[in-house]
């Protein structure tokens, strides 16, 4: 009986919103834009892999990554994932990106490689994503969704970012000809002082309203950061703090939905050699 | 032997003159241009706005030489203040001929915005040697010599392309190829020649001199000579006429409200100028010469052309006793001929259109006063659909408008209007007053009164409709320069139509606003935010009640801009559009992203974009203006769901022949076929390919 409630439960929300859409909809990776209401297009770390490749062009450092994000306390809106990226002299920047969801009923996997380039003051990045959808007892289905990427200093201390997801509309199923979600981003960050950056982002989906995220980082000390932010589309506040302890990183947010609950993320980083 | 020094040192000269200029001439933005001149391309009608652009794009195409202009037509670019025009003339007159455009930083009021925006358009030529030369010499160094050729075509078929069945059986008569083909040789300010050909997408390739068709569908020739004497323009063939506030005689280029606010609200009086597009309506046929005695330069024109017609029936008319059959009909504009009814309307009706413009300038053209007069006359009688918005429209045979027109420039201040009244004692007027209140402030006013019976058939003045008639309105606007990087644009104008307009079926009002932020960090940056807003009647039809309501509609929409080019090679530009459109409480809401990238490296030049759309419905639509091959532009709108990418391909083959290829790819969600009528495409998709290529000999 708790079983199907979860599993009503679980379609009603992957039909409105797109909230838990996950992999799917490329949600974005790791505690630390998640802290930041998701506005993650402009930032440079090992989580742009996902939220925006171009930003890992700007990594010097072999980067490893782990995280997990739990939606509403239910054990099958997870998410886990493993990202690494690792900058080459002669490639660019390559990425590798691993990240499952759902349970045992639903789930989505992800196989995916990036790689970016720095090209003066811009950053170009291109990723490439197997997905799998697997509903037990019904099957499972794959798509390829190419993922484009950029970022560039307008002015010293103002960066602008672009992210096109699934470019290709890979096409999930001929019924009702669904395809992955197509998602547009745009925004900027700005570097207010040393201690404070803001970000501001426009998202939007083919086929949903257009949502505004927005965030605070506030650097307290070198090794610790405070953040929160807020994103309009899924009308959730969320506050974070990151924290640096010699080659690692580790990250945790929340995240409040006032209909659907808390959302808990942890990451975790960990970077071969300390930048000087 | 002396002869060949001569040749030798002019060509030298050429040669240095070509170095000392070594300002790198950016291409022509059309994109941006247009964004910065159109706030919107909301209008009734649409395919106004498409000659305009390409008008614009011709009149842009052909650098102004800064030594040799007139104020006036500095006015016409649009890009400079009163106060600039000013500054530059004065410092012409003081220092002498500029020698490179280098020196436009020595000029005061000039900035490094005002200048980078000019650089396209303007030129500093070398002494002219025009007199010195023999005519197949001129001919044969003549700066703009090229033949262009362009392809277009939809790759999807349409159902106007299929084989008859169904309903209707009505289907297209030709292929679904676009051809053109244009040929010119010109001099700016000496001679320009050229020759125009087009077939649209659906017309006929074919040769039947008994229809009047030969090969291609549409033909436009022009030869025009400039500074004969004491004339200083004659043109035969096809041409344009502009004078005064374009009350009378405007054919193409008049902007209107945009979110450049100040400048493009004054028309330039430029006279005759070639018919150079495609366009194949609002042009004259025939000749035209401008005359310049002392400071009195006299315009007389005549033209003569066959026009597409409907001819309803014939019309019984009783005439001082006598009874005279006559045929009625209505002017029809498209330029398109593609069915077998289109093509039966094809130059059904002959028009004729003489008359001309006198006009005085003071030697420091800062007064400029005249008269401008024409008579139309159309073999058929007009009539248009007897709709009670139709009350006042022109209808008969003969027409006649007589004008007179101002212009004043007071220290900073530029007044300007014209006033004219029509056959039938309708009178319209417009004046307006441009003032640099200093450096940093620019206003503008206009107000207009167009009677409701007012019938101008080539006017094309300010106003908030595309025929000057039916309204009056009154119009501010705000230039702020608030420091070297942020300027703020505004403007507010209020309108009513005391008469019915098509779709509303009462008198009413409305009121426009659009404010633009505009912020330039650098050099190679540019951002702007811009927010309008339009009130205005409409129609509503409402279940169960016979006749239409009229009630308020309002629009909002938002622009967003980012342009940045962070290496020489590479710029990007992002663009968000939001638009909302409401009702009695229904709201339709709208949005684009978009993303272009172009690169550019020595012979090649390749720019992309992506962008979704999402709108509720046609009134919500998007428009959002795109890159395109040289001479054509394209500003698609968008509505429903989707994802539109286009990518466009330039390359310089030799040192004469350059190639263009665009490929455009709307792809729709939730909807099994592009398009209504016969240009219905089955599928959601729809691609477009052209090609074009152009040899400069």
């Amino acid at each position: 009986m708790m079983h199907t409630l979860r599993l009503v439960l679980l379609l009603f929300i992957l039909l409105f919103g797109g909230i838990a859409h996950a992999q799917l909809y490329n949600a974005p990776a790791g505690a630390r834009s998640m802290g930041l209401g998701g506005a993650s297009v402009t930032l440079t770390d090992v989580w742009a892999l996902s939220n925006n490749p171009a930003g890992t062009a700007a990594l010097k450092q072999p980067t490893l990554g782990g995280f997990a994000i739990n939606r509403f306390g239910l054990q099958e809106l997870t998410t886990v994932g493993l990202l690494a990226v690792l900058p080459t002299a002669r490639w660019g920047t390559l990425g590798l990106d691993l990240q499952r969801f759902g349970g045992e009923l639903y789930n989505e996997q992800r196989l995916g490689l990036g790689i970016a380039h720095q090209l003066g003051q811009v950053r170009l990045g291109l990723k490439a994503d197997v997905l799998q959808v697997r509903v037990k007892e019904w099957g499972s289905r794959k798509a390829i969704a190419l993922s484009l990427g950029g970022q560039s200093e307008v002015i010293p201390g103002l960066t602008f970012g672009a992210h096109i997801y699934n470019l290709n509309q890979a096409k999930l199923a001929e019924f009702e000809d669904e395809r992955l979600p197509t998602v547009m981003k745009m925004g900027i960050g700005y570097q207010a002082a040393t201690k404070v950056l803001l970000l501001l982002e426009a998202e939007k989906e083919l086929e949903h309203p257009a949502a505004v995220k927005a965030g605070v980082e506030y650097q307290v000390l070198p090794a610790l950061a405070f953040r929160t932010g807020f994103h309009s589309g899924t009308r959730s506040g969320t506050a974070g703090v990151g924290v640096t302890f010699q080659k690692f990183q580790v990250a945790y947010a929340l995240g409040a939905q006032s209909r659907l609950g808390l959302t808990n993320s942890l990451s975790l980083t960990y970077q071969w050699e300390r930048q000087p | 032997m002396k002869r060949f020094w001569l040749v030798f040192l002019v060509l030298a000269l050429k040669q240095l003159s070509s170095w000392a200029q070594e300002v790198p001439r950016p291409a022509v933005d059309v994109e941006l241009l247009v964004q910065e001149l159109f706030a919107e391309q909301t209008d009734e009608n649409a395919v106004a706005y498409e000659d305009l652009y390409e008008t614009l794009l011709q009149y842009y195409r052909q650098p102004l030489d800064l030594n040799m202009a007139t104020r006036e037509e500095l006015r016409g670019l649009w890009l400079l203040s009163e106060a600039q025009i000013s500054a530059l003339l004065q410092h012409i007159a003081d220092n002498g001929r500029l020698l490179t455009l280098y020196e436009l930083q020595a000029v005061p009021t000039f900035d490094m915005i005002t200048i980078r925006r000019l650089l396209p358009f303007v030129t500093v030529q070398s002494l002219g040697q025009v007199g010195q030369k023999t005519w197949a010499e001129r001919l044969r160094q003549a700066e703009n010599h090229s033949l262009l050729l362009r392809y277009d075509r939809t790759v999807q078929e349409r159902k106007g392309y299929t084989p008859p069945e169904g309903r209707s059986l009505t289907r297209y008569m030709g292929s679904p190829d676009k051809y053109l083909l244009r040929y010119r040789l010109s001099q700016p300010k000496d001679f320009s020649f050229g020759i125009t050909a087009e077939k649209d997408a659906g017309e006929q390739f074919t040769w039947r001199s008994g229809q009047r068709q030969y090969g291609f569908d549409f033909y436009s020739f022009h030869a025009q000579l400039y500074d004969r004497g004491s004339f200083k323009t004659i043109a035969v063939g096809d041409y344009q006429l502009q004078f005064g506030q374009g009350l009378l005689l405007s054919s193409g280029l008049g902007v209107g409200k945009g979110s450049e606010t100040i400048t493009t609200v004054r028309r330039s009086q430029l006279g005759i100028r070639p018919h150079t597009s495609a366009m194949e309506t609002n042009f004259f046929r025939g000749m035209g010469a401008t005359h310049r005695w002392r400071r009195v330069h006299t315009t007389l024109f005549y033209s003569n052309r066959k026009v597409d017609a409907t001819v309803n029936e014939e019309v019984e008319q009783e005439a001082e006793g006598l009874s005279e059959v006559g045929l009625a009909g209505s002017i029809q504009t498209s330029g398109l001929h593609r069915t077998p009814t289109e093509l039966e309307n094809r130059q059904r009706a002959r028009e004729q259109v003489a008359g001309g413009d006198v006009t005085y300038r003071n030697p420091t053209q800062t007064l400029g006063i005249g008269l401008t007069a024409l008579v139309t006359h159309y073999n058929i009688n007009l009539q248009k659909r007897p709709e009670p918005y139709n009350q006042y429209t022109f209808s008969g045979r003969q027409n006649t408008g007589v004008g007179v027109h101002y212009s004043y420039l007071w220290q900073n201040f530029n007044f300007f209007g014209e006033t004219a009244r029509s056959d039938n004692g309708g009178v319209g007027t417009v004046n307006g007053l441009l003032a640099s209140l200093s450096e940093r402030v620019e206003m503008a006013f206009v107000y207009r009164y167009y009677a409701r019976d007012f019938q101008s058939l080539y006017g094309n003045a300010f106003g908030e409709s595309s025929r000057n008639q039916n309204e009056a309105g009154f119009y501010t606007g705000l230039k702020l320069k608030l420091s070297t990087r942020w300027q703020l644009t505004a403007f507010y104008d209020r309108f009513s139509f005391p008469w019915l307009r098509y779709r509303v079926d009462a008198p009413s009002d409305g009121q426009e606003y659009l404010l633009r932020l505009q912020f330039v960090p650098s050099k190679t940056t540019l951002l702007y935010v811009q927010f309008q807003e339009e009130r205005k009647a409409r129609n509503e039809t409402v279940e169960g009640e016979a006749l239409a309501l009229v009630s308020e509609t309002r629009a909002q929409r938002m622009l967003m801009l980012l342009d940045v080019s962070p290496l020489p090679s590479l710029r990007l530009r992002s663009r968000l559009q939001m638009s909302q459109f409401e009702q009695s409480g229904k709201v339709e809401k709208g949005y684009l992203m978009a993303q272009d990238a172009t690169w550019e490296r020595n012979k090649t030049r390749l720019s992309a974009r992506y962008s979704l759309f999402d709108t509720d419905g046609y009134d919500a639509r998007q428009y959002a203006p795109e890159q395109d091959v040289l001479f054509a532009f394209s500003i698609p709108v968008f509505t429903g769901q989707g994802t539109h990418v286009y990518f466009l391909a330039q390359q310089q083959l030799s040192r004469q022949l350059d190639m263009w290829f665009k490929l455009s790819h709307t792809h729709y969600r939730n909807q099994d076929t592009v398009s209504s009528g016969l240009e219905e495409i089955q599928g959601p998709r729809r691609t477009d390919v052209r090609l074009q290529i152009r040899y400069r000999f």
